[in-house]
């Protein structure tokens, strides 16, 4: 224990002071870790591009066991932010565990919105580039139907997508969807309630990136502007840790931006008006009823998610017209759900045994279905 | 150079005067509102006063200077002196003519104030003075009092009431001047030159505002993270590493940002930012346009239109080839 008499800032100077000796050897190391040859590399997992509409391209990744779940899964991701974050780095990979459970994947890569796409609604996604490249699936494998795995907005996508499309979706897997807007809590929630979405549009046509991945830092700036970096010139000397801080920071900054149109709708029909949920919102003039997802539906959020609370998530399978739902909340966050190393063990494993049980495959290569997994 | 640089020597005069008001304003803290209102009224005399002082000065230091170089002009060209030269135009005259006539608002402040009545342009010029008077007693306060009152709210409170202020001022006072009508065949050049200059006054506030907000959490972090200490050190539980130390004041932090990120009051601040941000951008890329217009290239307007039509006929386009695979797929 420290000298009593001392005031408390005398004591902190005096353990800096301490410490920096080991400081000046952890820079000397920080020095040569960053001179080094790094590994930064994202999304390295071997794809093929299949299809292609406009901007929008198809990945689709080749099994690399036998397949277990008999329908191909088809991942949306978020329109905010680039899909390559599901396949961080080899060792934190959705797509490579959703490969190694024996599930073929396709994932699709929205691209990067120029001004030309500002005029891109929500209709224009669901019903154009999603019906397209489903119906593209749907063909190439001989289905009537496919699975579909929604990521944070993407999972809106897919719900509309489902709403509109039952028939041609076998089973629907969302995760740290919001659907519930009408809640107070949650930074975004709060800021969106009188957010002037028009005036931005007006002057930029789509919604730039740069402000986007501003916001998000606002939500949490001791954290995401201070306590981050402090965090990585503590580690600097450590090469793994610079490896996948920076591979992290690549995926963050690398912010597309999002079409005019569907994010107008995005923030006054979803964040305003809460269209969504209350079965209010139409797509190219038709009504997106909820009560039409029939499919089973697995719903899975995260409890310490700053920008998608558990409170906007969990309503959800309450408000749909299937009986097979489920509510699964993981310790975790926002990002970390997909990339956190707890999460390896849990995420991916949770979705595969849930699309084995729904849609197995029996004849050619038996189904590996784990049993008496604990959440 | 024979200028007379005595009016210089006023600067001492100017000096005391500017911390005299300092000190009175650096006392408004702890003053009663009718104290901060004759404070106010007594610093304005006092600014009014330094004004005065230094326009004169700069007058006089400039009227000097051009009457020396006249003189010298004079006396180098003596030779070749003649009648017509003596009713030619005398620049120093008008140039030390024009001197007088800037500085004559300030001299002249208090009577013509008098004489206008109404809501005059001094009397604007007053208000906005005031404006920035207590913005910089409340800085000046905020700085004499740090970490003292952030824990109550009160240096927010202040700090609010203060920009308020200014920007009510700014809004009042600069846009009025903003919108004087533009004259002659650059009138429309103007009005947006205009709109551009008080486009980023706002922005100026706005972003000045959202910075200071944002500045208070940081504030408090410190004092509740003192705090801490303190009870930490009651209980001989102080902890050993700095590390510890920082991670105690960072979670402090990260608090105090949330409660501040979640009130009414940021999320007002959070939006006229924005909305000043867009409006000088906005402004900035008329200008450009304007500018584009004299080049054989598309404006932007004729580009979005070009997009939109495009992507009309595209979204007509994908339906129809989708009926007529249908069709095709129900005859096979």
């Amino acid at each position: 224990m420290m000298n009593k008499d001392k005031a408390p800032f005398e004591l902190l100077m005096e353990t800096m002071a301490r410490k920096g000796s080991e400081v000046l050897e952890r820079s000397k190391t920080a020095q040569e870790t960053l001179f080094d040859d790094l590994d930064t590399d994202i999304a390295t997992t071997p794809y093929q591009v299949v299809y292609e509409e406009d901007r929008v391209r198809l990945k689709y990744y080749k099994p690399v066991k036998n397949i277990s779940v008999k329908s191909p899964l088809l991942v949306v991701y978020a329109l905010i932010n680039r899909e390559t974050m599901l396949d961080l780095q080899p060792d934190r990979s959705v797509i490579r565990n959703l490969l190694n459970e024996g599930i073929e994947v396709y994932m699709i890569d929205w691209g990067y919105p120029s001004k030309k796409d500002r005029f891109l609604n929500h209709d224009d996604h669901v019903n154009g580039y999603m019906d397209g490249i489903v119906d593209y699936i749907r063909t190439r494998h001989g289905t009537s139907s496919i699975n579909l795995l929604g990521i944070c907005m993407g999972g809106d996508l897919c719900l509309m997508y489902a709403a509109l499309h039952p028939e041609k979706v076998k089973n629907l897997v969302i995760t740290v969807t919001p659907t519930n807007f009408e809640v107070q809590t949650g930074l975004l929630h709060v800021w969106s309630k009188d957010f002037n979405v028009d005036r931005i549009l007006k002057n930029h046509g789509n919604m730039p990136g740069d402000m986007l991945n501003l916001t998000f830092l606002l939500v949490n700036p001791a954290r995401l502007i201070l306590d981050k970096y402090v965090n990585f010139i503590s580690n600097c000397h450590d090469k793994i840790f610079v490896e996948n801080f920076l591979r992290m920071e690549k995926w963050i900054f690398d912010s597309p931006d999002v079409p005019g149109a569907l994010f107008r709708e995005f923030i006054t029909l979803l964040y305003q008006e809460n269209q969504l949920i209350q079965n209010k919102l139409e797509l190219g003039g038709r009504l997106v009823d909820l009560n039409n997802i029939t499919m089973p539906l697995l719903n899975i959020y995260a409890r310490y998610d700053h920008l998608v609370p558990p409170e906007t998530c969990v309503d959800i399978t309450s408000r749909v017209g299937s009986k097979d739902t489920e509510n699964l909340c993981l310790d975790t966050g926002h990002i970390g759900i997909y990339v956190s190393s707890k999460s390896q063990k849990l995420f991916v494993p949770k979705i595969a045994q849930w699309l084995q049980q729904r849609d197995r495959v029996c004849e050619r290569s038996p189904a590996r279905v784990r049993q008496g997994m604990a959440v | 150079m024979s200028a007379d640089i005595s009016p210089i020597l006023n600067q001492n005069t100017i000096e005391e005067s500017y911390i005299r008001s300092s000190q009175k304003m650096s006392r408004m803290g702890i003053m009663s509102k009718e104290e901060q209102t004759s404070a106010i009224d007594s610093m304005m005399t006092a600014w009014v006063e330094m004004s005065k002082e230094v326009m004169t000065m700069s007058t006089e230091t400039w009227a000097s200077l051009f009457r020396s170089t006249d003189q010298k002009t004079h006396t180098a060209n003596a030779a070749e002196e003649s009648e017509g030269s003596k009713s030619s135009f005398d620049i120093s005259k008008f140039m030390e003519s024009v001197f007088l006539a800037l500085a004559h608002p300030f001299v002249e402040l208090e009577n013509v104030s008098a004489d206008m009545g109404n809501r005059t342009g001094c009397d604007m010029f007053r208000s906005g003075l005031e404006g920035m008077l207590r913005l910089q007693d409340d800085w000046m306060h905020l700085w004499t009092r740090w970490g003292k009152e952030a824990g109550n709210g009160k240096t927010a409170e202040s700090s609010q009431t203060a920009f308020g202020a200014w920007l009510e001022d700014t809004e009042n006072i600069l846009n009025r001047f903003m919108k004087i009508p533009q004259l002659g065949p650059t009138r429309n050049f103007g009005e947006k030159l205009s709109s551009y200059w008080g486009a980023y006054q706002h922005l100026y506030v706005a972003w000045n505002e959202f910075l200071r907000l944002n500045g208070l959490p940081l504030e408090t972090s410190f004092v509740r993270f003192q705090e801490k200490l303190e009870d930490l050190k009651e209980n001989e539980q102080l902890p050993e590493e700095a590390e510890d130390f920082y991670t105690l004041w960072v979670n402090t932090l990260e608090k105090e940002f949330m409660q501040c990120m979640e009130s009414p009051e940021y999320r007002r601040v959070l939006h006229r930012t924005l909305e000043a941000g867009e409006e000088f951008y906005a402004v900035q890329q008329e200008l450009g346009q304007d500018m584009l217009t004299y080049l054989p290239v598309a404006s932007q307007q004729e580009v979005d239109e070009l997009a939109e039509e495009n992507y009309q006929l595209k979204k007509t386009l994908k339906m129809l080839a989708k009926k007529v695979a249908a069709l095709e797929a129900q005859s096979v």
